[in-house]
């Protein structure tokens, strides 16, 4: 079963549609996109991330027509993610195609061929029966990663971590986890420790937005909490890769956005004190246990 | 508030006493440069409460999501936790869910942990997310959210 989520961001004729992530699990809207301006408003407002943006990436640089303008104008305006790197990779299929359409659209297929791949990759290291605890979102990959361990006669449990403050771990990871009915629990980005410390889990599987050589990685706020306490109670930390870079992770600017959105979805609730929104943080390799990468390729610390 | 701009923090755990904010208060009038940072305290949000008592006093401080406290200890933001406990019962401090997560955290990290007694709040296990209004859960989707206990070990 694919989620909505595995493929946000689709090409049809001359307008890009973007499921509109900010609405789920609530609503399941697309909204169009037709420029770069478009493209990067919905970038900005967080209307699609992680996979979805590198699907709008490449079909904005197809309606654009070009690429290092819409590289350094989405790098702008989500600066930790390396929009570069994908340029370059659109660049060198558009050498073997005509249209950079066609170049686009042969990418993405394999990207998510590849994903597939990394989720059977991954399945194969995972315990009999994994209890697997998660942050944010990874667009689907632990449906395929779900029917990778079952088909290895496996079996499998999310927790899901809820993910402040855009709550990408219950809005859209139980969501697609429970719409394909897989077990899954959610719980507060609090819980981390007691769920380890309690043997509730067993492995810790995250996306990562940047990876470098050395097998530091940038991901969403709270992963290296994650990863620093699953390291202390000895629990497998596995991260998904793609692209690692021969680069001092110090050095990649972590973007920090703006203070209002820590106080969505409460409501109007409470005050609204001066507040902190670092929305990446960086895992040292030190506290991963093996990197899954989007070649296939196993590294396990 | 950027990341860069804060400096030594006073990490607030818990649900202060009367006599835990006058602790805080005396804190920040001894040292005007001291951050007191207030998490969300999860799922409770009882950081937007104490946010709300330090506006009262007067106490500057700041907000956070629980789980922007790793960076936090890992970039040597916080200088000290305040824990404000339930209950002390065989050398286990009792305090609100999350309670272990930030004393874990904080020793990882050599950071000193200083305990105080704290309000005991009862509350219910069956707080889940803020999109209760919105979702509808079923039980057990989602994990109860406890006290939990914090080993001495932990913080001494």
């Amino acid at each position: 079963m694919r989620s909505p989520l595995s493929l946000p961001v689709r090409l049809q004729g001359h307008t890009i549609s973007v499921l509109d992530e900010t609405k789920l699990p609530l609503e399941e809207t697309y909204i169009e996109v037709k420029t770069l301006d478009d493209a990067l408003q919905a970038l900005g407002q967080m209307k699609t991330r992680a996979f979805g943006q590198v699907l709008l990436f490449f079909y904005t640089c197809v309606l654009a027509g070009e690429i290092d303008e819409v590289a350094a104008s989405f790098k702008k305006t989500r600066p930790t993610f390396d929009f570069f790197t994908l340029a370059d990779a659109l660049k060198g299929a558009a050498k073997g195609t005509s249209t950079l359409r066609e170049a686009a659209i042969r990418i993405i297929e394999g990207l998510d061929k590849k994903r597939t791949v990394r989720a059977q990759r991954l399945a194969e290291i995972l315990p009999q029966e994994a209890r697997i605890l998660t942050i944010c979102n990874v667009n689907g990959e632990l449906i395929y990663l779900y029917e990778a361990l079952t088909g290895q006669g496996k079996t499998a449990t999310f927790f899901v971590s809820e993910t402040r403050p855009y709550l990408q771990g219950t809005r859209l990871t139980l969501w697609e986890l429970r719409r394909a009915r897989i077990p899954a629990r959610v719980l507060c980005d609090n819980q981390a420790a007691v769920v380890m410390q309690k043997g509730l889990i067993n492995c810790v599987v995250t996306g990562s937005d940047r990876s470098t050589d050395k097998g530091d990685i940038i991901n969403k706020i709270g992963t290296y909490a994650m990863a620093r306490l699953a390291h202390y109670f000895t629990i497998p930390f596995y991260v998904l890769t793609q692209f690692p870079q021969a680069l001092d992770i110090e050095k990649i600017a972590i973007e920090e956005r703006p203070v209002h959105e820590v106080f969505m979805w409460l409501d109007g609730k409470g005050p609204r004190p001066e507040a902190l929104y670092p929305s990446f943080d960086i895992t040292p390799a030190e506290y991963i246990s093996g990197w899954i990468d989007i070649s296939g390729e196993v590294r396990c610390a | 508030m950027r990341l860069d701009e804060m400096k030594g923090g006073l990490l607030l755990w818990g649900v202060p006493t009367g006599k835990g904010i006058k602790e805080i208060k005396e804190r920040t009038q001894d040292n005007r440069d001291l951050y007191v940072l207030v998490p969300e305290m999860r799922p409770y949000l009882f950081g937007l409460e104490v946010a709300g008592r330090l506006i009262k006093e007067g106490i500057k401080h700041v907000y956070a999501t629980d789980n922007m406290l790793g960076i936090l200890f890992f970039k040597q933001k916080i200088k000290e936790v305040l824990f404000f406990y339930k209950d002390l019962i065989d050398k286990n401090f009792s305090g609100i869910c999350g309670s272990l997560y930030v004393c874990l955290l904080a020793r990882l990290h050599h950071v000193p942990i200083k305990t105080m007694q704290g309000e005991k709040i009862i509350l219910s296990a069956q707080a889940t997310s803020l999109l209760d209004e919105y979702m509808s859960f079923h039980y057990n989707d989602m994990l109860p959210a406890e006290d939990e206990a914090v080993p001495e070990g932990i913080i001494r």
